[in-house]
Order: C-alpha cells, then sequence, then structure tokens
C-alpha cells in the first residue's frame, strides 16, 4: 500500500464520501457479530450442560419409585448407581417460605461431571466436589439467601426435618435446559427423605437410577432392561421407567436452539441486507463521484491497472478498519444482550470461539465485494476523454448486474451462516417474496397518494410528485423500513399479546393460589384452616398419577399414544360428580349422580386428546395406576378452556373409580388480597400456616408466577428488540443512502426552485411531504404486515383467539412517520441551508 | 524528412479523421487533418462550436484515437499504441487545463496541485505545488476548497497544476470560456507567461480570437477540416 493510496483515502473520507460506505459495513459487521457471538456462546453453553446432561452415562428414570432390583442388576453388572429424587416442595426458614427445586441425591452422586460449591457468595473461591450434601445438611443456590433472608450455617425447614444450609450450589452438571424459571434449587441427602416424610402416595415425583460405567457395562444394562421391562409389562405394555441417554437430551434442546438460532439468522441477514443495500447506493453515489477523478487521472497518464490497484488498496483498508470496528461494536452489543438477559441463564457462559469472529470477518469481505466493488469494478475503464466530453456513458456496471452480484453475495452469506443449502435458498426465496409483496402493495398506495396531491396545494403536490418520480428510491426505502419496523411491530405486539391479554382475561374473582400436594388424612383439617382464614377454596379434586395401557382390549402402542402429546407419559387423573367450571360438553353426556352407577367405570375425555389418539364416544380405554390396571368406558368428550386457572384435567372418571387408590388433593384458592413483600414470599396468612402445618403440601402463589413469566418475556422481548434496533438503524442507512443518491438532483432542484423564487417554505414543505408520506405508507405497510403475522402466531402457536391491536397500527405509523421524517429533513438540510448561488455552483 | 528536424517536433498527425457512429449514420468530426508543432511554439485551434476543436485536441493529447491517420507526440507514434502506452505518454509529456477547471471538490487548492505529482511519485510535491499556487498569486488560499473560490480562482488552480507537472506539452481546452473577459485576460497572461517560462509547448483551443493571436500558430477548423492556417 502506497502513501498515495493511503492519503486518497484519508482525502475521500475527510469529503464525507465514505461516511455511508464505511458506516453501512460497521453496521453489517456490528449486527453479524452481535448475533453469532450469542448464538455461539449460548449454544456452548448448552452443549456444555448436554455433555454432562444427566450426571452419568444413563438414567433409568420416571415418576414412581425404582424397584431395587434395577439397582441390584446394576451393581452386579459392575455399574456405579446413584439414587435421585426430584420435586417441588415449599421450603421455609421463619416466616420467609419459596418454592424450591428440590432434588435428594445420595452421596455418590455426581457420577459424571463436578459440583461447583462456594462458601460465600463471591464466586471465584469455588470448590469442586464429586459428592452430593452429608445427611442433615442442604446446598442451594445463592439466590435463595436473598429470597428468604438466610446465611450459611442458617436451618431451613424442609418437609418435616430442619436440615442446615453448609454450601451454596455455583453449578451442577444435570440443571437442565439453563433456564431457571422454576424455584431455586435446594438440594438434600437422599439419606433425609424418609425422615421429611416429603414423599406420600400420590406425590408428583421425579425419581432417577443414574449409572455409570464402561461401554460394554452400560449396554448390558440396556439390553437387560429391554428384556426385563418387556417381561414384565408386554411389547405395548405401560412403562412408568424409561431409560435416558445424553442423546435423548441433546434432541429436546436442539429443538429450542434451532428455533432461537432461525430468529438470529433472520435478523443477522436482514441487517447484513439492508446494510448491504445501504453500501450498495452510497459506493454508487462514490462511484459517480469518482468518475471525474478517474478520468483525470488517466488524461494524467495512470494506468488502468495502477487505477485499479489503487481503488482495491483502498477498499481493503476500508473493509479491514470497519471491519474491525464493527466486531468491537458487535463485542460490545452481545455482552449488552447478555446483561440483559443474564438472569435466564444460570451459570456464566462460556467463551465464544474463534467462529463468530471469522463469520464477521467474511461478513465485512463479502459485503465489500457484493456490495460496494461492483459500482466501483468498471471506474478504470473509465475513458480519458471524458476530461473534455462529459457526456460520455460512464461504463459503470449495470444495475441489473449489480443485483444479480449483491443477490450472490447475500445468499452465500445466508449458506455460511446456516450451513444448509436447502435453508438459506428457502430463507432467501421467503425474504424476497417479503419484499416484492411490501414493493407491490407500496406501489399501489404510491400511485393512490400521488393522486391525491393533485388536488391539493403547492408543495403537497411538489412532494407526492417527487415520491412518485423517484419511485424506484422510494420503494427501495419502503421495503427496507416497512419490513424492519414489522419485526419490531410483532415484537412488541407479541409482548402484550403474551402478557397483557392473558392477564385481561383472568375473571376479577380468578384464584389466586393453587393448592396441591394435600394428602387425604390432611384434607379436612386443611379445609377448615382454609375457612378461618377466609380464603375460599373452590373444587377439591382428587389426583392420581396412572397411564393409558389399552384400547378395547388391544394394547396402546407407544406410537399411538405419541400422537397424543398430553398422554404420552404419565398423566394426572381425577374423579368429579359435577362438570367443572369451564368444561363443557362437546358429545355424550355427563353421568348423570342419581342413577344406579352401573358396573363398569365411565370416564370423560378432553376433546383435542381424544382427537389425537383417535378414540371416540363407547371406547374402552385400560388404564395403569401404580401398577393396577382397570378399564372404563369413554362416555363423553370435553371442551376446556385452559387459561381459566383452576385445575383442569384431559381425564375425569365419574366418582368410584378411583376410590381404591391413595390420592392427593388439588384446588384452587382465592384468598383476601395482600400486601406483597417479594415476588417469591407469599404472604396471605393461610400460606404460611399451610407450609408449617401441612410440609409436604404445595402452595404456588398465581400473581408471583405472572410476574416470573412477566419478567422472562420481558427479558427476551427486550433482547430481540436490541438486536432489531440494530437492523432499524440499518434502515436508517438505507434511506440516507437513498437520499444520497438522488442528493445531487435534489440540491439542484431546489436551487433552482429558489432562485425561481420559491419560498424555503415550500422546498421545506415539499420535503417534509414527502418523508411524512414515506414514513406513514412504510408504518401502514409495517402494521399490516405485523397484523397478519401476529394473526397467524396467536391461532397457531399460541392457540389463543386472535385479537386486532389498534394500538400497534398507531405505533406503526406514527413511528414510521416520525423515524423517517427527522432522519431524513436531517440528512436533506444542506439541500434547505445553503444558499442557492452556492448550490448551483458545488454542481457545476 | 531528416533526423534534426523530426527532433525538433513534438507534434505531428498525418492525415487524422476521425468519425463516430450513431444509430442512423456515421459522423465525421475530424477529416484529413495534418498538422506539425515545433517543441516550445504555441498553436491555437479556433473555429465555431461543434466544428471539432475539442475532439483535435483530445486526438492529439492522446486521449482518443483517429479512425484514420497517425499522431506522433514527442518520439511516440502514439496511433500505435494501445491506451496503457498512451498513458505511458501523456504521464511524461503532456498536461492539461480545462474549461470546467476539473478540480476535485474534495481536495484543498495545495492537494488539487499535489496529486498529479503524488501520482507520479514526486517526493517534492508539496513544496512545488506551493512554489506554482504562489507563482498564480494563491499562497494565501492553499487550504481552500474549489468550492470556497472564485472561477478565475480554480482556473488560476488548474494553471499552477498544470505546469507543476513540468509537462513537455500543455494542452488547454478554452481555459478561458468561463471566465469573464477581465479575469479571462488574467488568466490567459497568467498562462502565457508560464509557458513562456517553463519552455512548455502549448496546445490551445479557443473561441477568443484575441486569446488565439497570442500565439505562434493558428489554426481555423470549420466542419472538422482545417480552413485556414496562420503564423
Amino acid at each position: 500500500m502506497s502513501m498515495v493510496d493511503a492519503k486518497l483515502l484519508w482525502r475521500d473520507w475527510r469529503g464525507g464520501q465514505l461516511n455511508l460506505i464505511i458506516t453501512a459495513l460497521v453496521l453489517a459487521v456490528m449486527v453479524v457479530t452481535a448475533v453469532s457471538l450469542l448464538a455461539d456462546r449460548v449454544e456452548r453453553g448448552l452443549n456444555d450442560q448436554i455433555s454432562s446432561f444427566l450426571a452419568a452415562d444413563l438414567s433409568l428414570q420416571g415418576g414412581v419409585a425404582i424397584p431395587n432390583q434395577y439397582e441390584s442388576q446394576a451393581n452386579e453388572l459392575g455399574l456405579e448407581t446413584a439414587r435421585v429424587a426430584r420435586f417441588r416442595s415449599m421450603v421455609f426458614f421463619g416466616d420467609a417460605s419459596h418454592l424450591a427445586s428440590v432434588k435428594a441425591v445420595q452421596n455418590t452422586y455426581p457420577l459424571r461431571g463436578q459440583m461447583e460449591l462456594s462458601g460465600e457468595t463471591q464466586i471465584e473461591r469455588l470448590e469442586r466436589v464429586e459428592h452430593g450434601p452429608p445427611a442433615g445438611e442442604v446446598w442451594v443456590e445463592p439466590r435463595l439467601l436473598n429470597l428468604l433472608n438466610i446465611k450459611l450455617g442458617d436451618e431451613l425447614e424442609v418437609g418435616y426435618s430442619k436440615l442446615r444450609v453448609s454450601r451454596l450450589i455455583s453449578k451442577e452438571p444435570d440443571r437442565g435446559s439453563g433456564f431457571s424459571v422454576a424455584g431455586a434449587r435446594v438440594m438434600m441427602s437422599y439419606e433425609d427423605l424418609p425422615g421429611s416424610q416429603l414423599v406420600r402416595p400420590g406425590s408428583q415425583i421425579f425419581y432417577q437410577l443414574l449409572l455409570a460405567g464402561s461401554e460394554p457395562q452400560i449396554s448390558s444394562f440396556t439390553q437387560w432392561f429391554e428384556q426385563a421391562d418387556i417381561a414384565a409389562n408386554g411389547e405395548d405394555g405401560v412403562r412408568h421407567h424409561r431409560l435416558q441417554t445424553p442423546d435423548n437430551a441433546e434432541e429436546r434442546l436442539s429443538e429450542a436452539l434451532q428455533r432461537g438460532r432461525a430468529f438470529l439468522l433472520l435478523s443477522g441477514t436482514i441487517g447484513v441486507l439492508l446494510a448491504g443495500l445501504a453500501m450498495a447506493l452510497a459506493s454508487h453515489r462514490y462511484a459517480t463521484r469518482l468518475t471525474d477523478q478517474v478520468a483525470l487521472m488517466k488524461a494524467w497518464g495512470q494506468s488502468s491497472a495502477a487505477i485499479r490497484r489503487s481503488h482495491l488498496m483502498r477498499l481493503l483498508m476500508i473493509t479491514v478498519s470497519a471491519t474491525v470496528v464493527g466486531m468491537l461494536l458487535g463485542w460490545a452489543a452481545h455482552y449488552l444482550l447478555l446483561q440483559v438477559a443474564r438472569e435466564l441463564f444460570d451459570a456464566i457462559l462460556p467463551a465464544a470461539g474463534w467462529r463468530p469472529w471469522l463469520v464477521a470477518a467474511i461478513t465485512g469481505m463479502v459485503c465489500v465485494m457484493g456490495f460496494a466493488l461492483p459500482a466501483l469494478w468498471h471506474l478504470p475503464a473509465i475513458a480519458p476523454l471524458r476530461v473534455l466530453r462529459r457526456d460520455l456513458p460512464d461504463d459503470l456496471v449495470s444495475q441489473g448486474k449489480r443485483l444479480i452480484i449483491g443477490i450472490a453475495a447475500l445468499l452465500a452469506l445466508t449458506l455460511w451462516y446456516s450451513g444448509s443449502v436447502v435453508l438459506a435458498l428457502m430463507f432467501l426465496s421467503a425474504l424476497f417474496a417479503l419484499f416484492a409483496i411490501c414493493a407491490i402493495i407500496a406501489l399501489q398506495i404510491l400511485k393512490l397518494v400521488q393522486q391525491f396531491g393533485n388536488w391539493h396545494g403547492s408543495y403537497v403536490r411538489l412532494g407526492l410528485a417527487n415520491l412518485w418520480r423517484r419511485r424506484a428510491q422510494t420503494l427501495v426505502q419502503l421495503v427496507g423500513f416497512s419490513i424492519t419496523l414489522m419485526l419490531l411491530l410483532v415484537v412488541v405486539g407479541l409482548r402484550t399479546q403474551l402478557i397483557g391479554e392473558w392477564q385481561a382475561q383472568l375473571p376479577d374473582d380468578a384464584p389466586s393460589h393453587f393448592l396441591f400436594n394435600v394428602a387425604s388424612d390432611e384434607l379436612e383439617p386443611v379445609k377448615t384452616l382454609l375457612a378461618e382464614q377466609e380464603a375460599q377454596a373452590q373444587h377439591w379434586y382428587p389426583m392420581v398419577r396412572g397411564r393409558l395401557v389399552g384400547l378395547n382390549g388391544e394394547p396402546l402402542t407407544r406410537a399411538r399414544l405419541s400422537r397424543a402429546g398430553g398422554l404420552s407419559r404419565e398423566v394426572s387423573l381425577t374423579q368429579a360428580a359435577l362438570l367443572p367450571e369451564a368444561n363443557e360438553i362437546v358429545a355424550g353426556q355427563w353421568w348423570d349422580n342419581d342413577s344406579q352407577a352401573s358396573e363398569e367405570f365411565q370416564f370423560s375425555m378432553e376433546i383435542d386428546v381424544a382427537n389425537e389418539l383417535g378414540v371416540g364416544l363407547g371406547d374402552v380405554i385400560e388404564f395403569s395406576i401404580g401398577g393396577l390396571t382397570f378399564a372404563a368406558r369413554l362416555t363423553s368428550l370435553r371442551s376446556v378452556d385452559w387459561q381459566n386457572m383452576t385445575p383442569n384435567f384431559f381425564i375425569i372418571f365419574r366418582p368410584g373409580a378411583l376410590d381404591k387408590f391413595a390420592p392427593n388433593w388439588i384446588t384452587s384458592v382465592r384468598a383476601k388480597p395482600q400486601q406483597q413483600s417479594g415476588p417469591f414470599v407469599q404472604s396471605a396468612p393461610f400460606v404460611n400456616q399451610i407450609i408449617q402445618q401441612y410440609p409436604t403440601a404445595v402452595v404456588i402463589e398465581l400473581g408471583a408466577i405472572i410476574k416470573q413469566i412477566r419478567d422472562v418475556i420481558d427479558r427476551v422481548t427486550q433482547g430481540l428488540e436490541m438486536i432489531l434496533l440494530l437492523v432499524l438503524a440499518c434502515g436508517a442507512l438505507v434511506l440516507f443512502a437513498a437520499i444520497g443518491v438522488s442528493f445531487d438532483e435534489r440540491l439542484r432542484e431546489n436551487a433552482v426552485l429558489r432562485t425561481l423564487g420559491s419560498s424555503r417554505k415550500i422546498v421545506v414543505g415539499a420535503l417534509a411531504t414527502e418523508f411524512v408520506a414515506l414514513g406513514a405508507i412504510a408504518g401502514l405497510i409495517a402494521s399490516i404486515g405485523a397484523e397478519i403475522i401476529l394473526y397467524f402466531l396467536q391461532l397457531k402457536v399460541f392457540e389463543m383467539t386472535p385479537l386486532w391491536h389498534p394500538e400497534l397500527w398507531i405505533l406503526g405509523i406514527v413511528s414510521g412517520v416520525v423515524l423517517i421524517t427527522t432522519l431524513g429533513l436531517l440528512r436533506s438540510r444542506e439541500i434547505i441551508t445553503v444558499p442557492p448561488l452556492q448550490s448551483l455552483r458545488q454542481i457545476a | 524528412m531528416d533526423q534534426a528536424r523530426l527532433t525538433e517536433l513534438i507534434i505531428r498527425a498525418d492525415a487524422v479523421t476521425k468519425r463516430v457512429s450513431t444509430p442512423d449514420h456515421t459522423l465525421t468530426i475530424v477529416r484529413d487533418v495534418s498538422l506539425q508543432v515545433q517543441a516550445g511554439q504555441s498553436l491555437a485551434i479556433i473555429g465555431p462550436s461543434g466544428a471539432g476543436k475539442s475532439t483535435l485536441l483530445g486526438l492529439l493529447a492522446g486521449l482518443d484515437t483517429p479512425s484514420e491517420g497517425d499522431i506522433w507526440l514527442g518520439k511516440h507514434q502514439i496511433t500505435a499504441m494501445n491506451e496503457e502506452g498512451r498513458a505511458a505518454v501523456r504521464a511524461e509529456l503532456v498536461g492539461f487545463v480545462f474549461q470546467t477547471f476539473q478540480l476535485l471538490t474534495s481536495l484543498t487548492a495545495l492537494e488539487n496541485v499535489c496529486l498529479p505529482m503524488e501520482l507520479a511519485g514526486d517526493n517534492q510535491a508539496r513544496q512545488r505545488a506551493t512554489e506554482y499556487l504562489s507563482k498564480v498569486g494563491l499562497a494565501e488560499r492553499l487550504g481552500h476548497y474549489p468550492k470556497q473560490l472564485s472561477g478565475g480562482e480554480q482556473q488560476r488552480v488548474a494553471i499552477a497544476r498544470a505546469f507543476a507537472c513540468r509537462p513537455k506539452v500543455l494542452f488547454a481546452d478554452e481555459p478561458t470560456g468561463n471566465l469573464d473577459q477581465g479575469t479571462g485576460q488574467k488568466v490567459s497572461d497568467l498562462l502565457f507567461e508560464l509557458n513562456h517560462a517553463s519552455d512548455t509547448t502549448l496546445v490551445l483551443v479557443t473561441h477568443e480570437q484575441r486569446l488565439a493571436e497570442r500565439c505562434d500558430d493558428i489554426i481555423v477548423i470549420n466542419d472538422g477540416q482545417v480552413e485556414s492556417r496562420n503564423g
């Protein structure tokens, strides 16, 4: 690189000719860096957890206690074992309580991976151990200290036991998906489980027998288990236990991960596309400006090769510096995003690998090659004669060719981001289809608007005519802005949808608490306690866990059960004399309680799962509860409003069917509103009393859950909005660049207008009309699009009744107008403020 | 033609014709022009608008190629060369002054003058540019941008730029065409003054009889042909 190239670059930069190209490049690289760093780190974090996801090589698990014969067989095969039980339970310190995720482990836990513990809250003093807590002690997540206002050494009430808080958990190998929306972890010794009396008939406990050993040992056990299971339950019989390998776990995670990655890919690509568009427009203007310079250089005897070398060197310098700046800003943006979302992740995420940086660097290079270089490519071929004859064609690469190169660059990038040809092609096709639809709508609206201008005053007509005259540029701006605004509106709309409307749908007399895991012998005293505290319990339902195992005498296959997602595992079963509120019979009849009960048991099923399973009225289904089986006839189908905040069931039996099983009881309670002292601290007086007197009962405060969900949604949408704001900045660049392309023309026109005596008011008025119309149209298209997307999301994804969002239309149009008018007038200030003579001389 | 005579010739055109094709027909812009210019001499090409003066200037300077005929610039037969070869000859021998000044708007006066020397790898570019801008009376305006200068001042910058490169031949296309009479007079004085001082060969295209008369030689072009010659 010669000094002359550096000087030329510096002078172009100083002259402001490179501002847009560089800004667009920086933004494109920044968006891609932020997005890929985020994706990479989250993915690595999750992968780390997957690799030790089970804290074992194999996990035998289910909702029923694991028989000793499985453990003896494992021991015989020489496998290491550890028993684990997980459940939710209230833990207590003085008057404070918290619904914790309790995990009871044998001392051999974890078999794979390590526990990271600390004695204090400081993370740097970590201690790694490969065993669980000793009897009499619990290890807890640090946030529990704040929630219950406790310190190490305090005694926590877990069920009927008092256990000393001895260590803080900063990491456990099998902490699930990494998102900790559930209660804080309390880890206790398996030995303390009986004393706590938390395990009772009907308690919802997830049992695991963790296994570790050599590969042959593991596969021998797997084979033995499959055979033993079939021998015990038949080929298609009920399975209360199943084996989980790290692979199963990965499958579940990857789905969520794919969805997240698709969103990031979408915003990243749209950002790059918009920035690329801005870069292409800015490069076109830059190339036009360079034409005279190149002709002059050639007249002075510079060879085409030397000029090409010089341009390539300058572009290289731009690429390298803009990419580095973009990467640094991208790092900062991803850091901010992680700060916003940090409470969603359990532990500190691992550092990113080299790939995001490579992706960013290549993005920078491909953007320059795809969007900037084509505009500049033919400059060295400009005839030196242009110094004398400015009417000679400038031979710049045609717009059509440049479009093709741009699309090819974008395709290459999408391919690189997604790693799949099909995905990249589908993705870009969808994107361009969206663009085309937007462009067609925009063109129609533009036509209408132009006619509207014909019967309006001078500057309105002038401004609208300008929009129509430069309609190619207008369309580019409209499409770019509409789509970015549309995505933002969808995110804003979703947030309102998920929280606001859900809450709005709750009736005023909605229950405030769920109360469950109440044993039969506790039921009457609990009822009395609630009555004393003026807390109204709604209907009490007995609940047992069971499986569906047969249909009309034939075994129900696993494949068939998996069609009805809700029934593929153990489900909660109940019996009731009256049809619960928010349930409606759609086929058959609810039982008449006065009539003599027939010999056979009867049950009612929720209509959707019945359809999924392919069963109808009159079918006989065989159920298995705790190893005992019985058959019942389907006599009615119900529709259920799942959002009504009362206990709901897929399957309800006619009273009598479940009498021989030990149930636990569930109800919803409406308590007098209380002053809340914290998000997780249930403050209604009955809550504390129930927990103290009946430690195995579980109380969930709905307000706290709604708040918790809202917090999570808020953080996720904040993250999405931050990414989309970056994309919007790219959209703003397109506006800047598009105005730049017509800048000289506008400068000349306005100079002529003002020379001919037009007032400044008319010039500013025409410009303002142009931008207001542009903003309003973009906002309108964005609102239409967002409404359509939200309609389908509500209908298909969230299964809600679709609602209109008038507030989004106002938000879309107003933000479009304000944003575009402000940016547009800002970019055009020179056109307005520079005296006409100076403008004319500048163009000459 | 003897060798000594040939070395004194800096420009020679033999039966040069330039035709351009339009969709409808072929247009002959320069028709069978032959001329010779001695080193250090000045030649004015005059004629009405559209006569082909600027096209002839472009051909002589090697900015364009004739349809027929040969042109020598110095010792080089530029009609036998490709664009790269002609570019090398222009770099060695030629300087330009244009009617529209052709200053780069994003560069200051000093940088505009420096640029061709910097591109040629001249280490003394800044010093020489300052010297020539002083010669044209713009020592106080080095840091000014073109839009901050009047038309006359801009053309003086362009003249400084042309002479600072010490060309053997200076081609000037209507150098006073965009200036009022008084300013035009001052600019042409400057042009001839520097031309004599630098011993440069000057070829200029002009409408103005008075400017043409200051040259050693004048050819009048009409309809692409040399109509008369005076010198």
